[in-house]
């Protein structure tokens, strides 16, 4: 790291487990986390929750509750990431609790996008399949939807995801099998 | 396995953005599901937050963090206690609940012992 780098932000070295501890002491300590784990935690919430929006109101309330709860929080091992989603998952839970109807369509509208040059019919017949695919991938269990999350969105390798969601490498090889499986079954029991 | 389908999986593999260490027998049980890993490669596409939410979230929690690093030091005591009496209004609560569970189950037999007894009579 350049000398420069390392006087500006002089948590830049630290391991996570020290950051940590740090943190519970010194206030900016905390920032050092925050910015290692906002993009990921963001990207989580809103690809969960489909809205940008949301995204940036549930990644405040996330870090301001991991703040609050710092104090108590002890290293068993788990990365802190992990404390983090969960953190992040509880309010996306409580988020579609409080919604009587999940907010579907905004990242749909978002992403739906085809060839221009594509009949519209086939236009017509991929956004349809787009839809058909996020549904499916909102029924799978919250642990496969994360684990599509980190590993297309976030592009992490499978011993990377491993380590977020404190398993083994191969444990990931197998639950990322078994939710392929899933949502090819639940699309062909739709018909698709 | 057809030799077409082989050599088709790099390009299918790369577009997908499985990682480069993956295994080729991982591959080949995935195989039949590759279109459907190319979709969703297509589907989740990296997003960020806006920065300027990013920087004002950053300074909220740092100036929140200062002020709950400050009062940790200066009122230790107030915080432990207060985490204490946390605790122990929790043990009072199962202390209580405990002593009623134990009062109800009681006098469900005294009036089992008394029901059978009338009965005896």
């Amino acid at each position: 790291m350049p000398e420069a780098e390392a006087a500006e932000n002089p948590y830049a070295d630290l391991s996570e487990a020290a950051l940590v501890e740090l943190a519970k002491r010194e206030g900016d300590a905390f920032g050092e986390l925050y910015r290692r784990h906002v993009d990921r935690i963001y990207t989580y919430i809103y690809y969960r929750t489909g809205s940008a929006a949301d995204a940036e109101d549930l990644t405040a309330r996330a870090f301001h509750q991991a703040l609050t709860h710092l104090p108590r929080y002890t290293d068993h091992g788990v990365p802190f990431a992990a404390w983090l989603y969960r953190i992040a998952h509880n309010l996306v839970a409580n988020h579609h609790r409080s919604h009587s109807r999940w907010k579907l369509t905004s990242l749909e509208d978002l992403e739906l996008s085809a060839r221009p040059a594509d009949s519209p019919e086939r236009m017509a017949e991929a956004n349809e399949r787009k839809r058909a695919l996020w549904s499916a991938i909102r029924r799978q269990p919250e642990e496969r939807q994360r684990l599509l999350i980190l590993k297309y969105a976030d592009r992490l390798s499978n011993e990377e995801i491993g380590e977020q969601m404190g398993r083994t490498e191969s444990a990931i090889k197998s639950l990322y099998f078994r939710t392929l499986k899933a949502l090819k079954a639940d699309l062909e029991a739709r018909g698709w | 396995m057809s030799v077409s389908r082989i050599d088709f999986l790099p390009s299918v593999l790369f577009s997908t953005r499985v990682p480069a260490e993956s295994h080729a027998g991982d591959m080949l049980s995935v195989v039949p599901y590759l279109a459907l890993a190319r979709e969703l490669a297509a589907l989740f596409t990296p997003v960020a937050p806006r920065p300027e939410f990013r920087a004002d979230l950053e300074r909220t929690l740092i100036a929140d963090a200062r002020r709950q690093s400050a009062e940790s030091v200066l009122f230790p005591v107030a915080i432990e206690s207060r985490e204490g009496g946390e605790r122990r209004w929790v043990m009072v609560s199962a202390a209580a609940a405990a002593a009623v569970g134990s009062a109800v189950s009681i006098a469900g037999i005294v009036v089992y012992v008394l029901r059978r007894r009338d009965r005896a009579a």
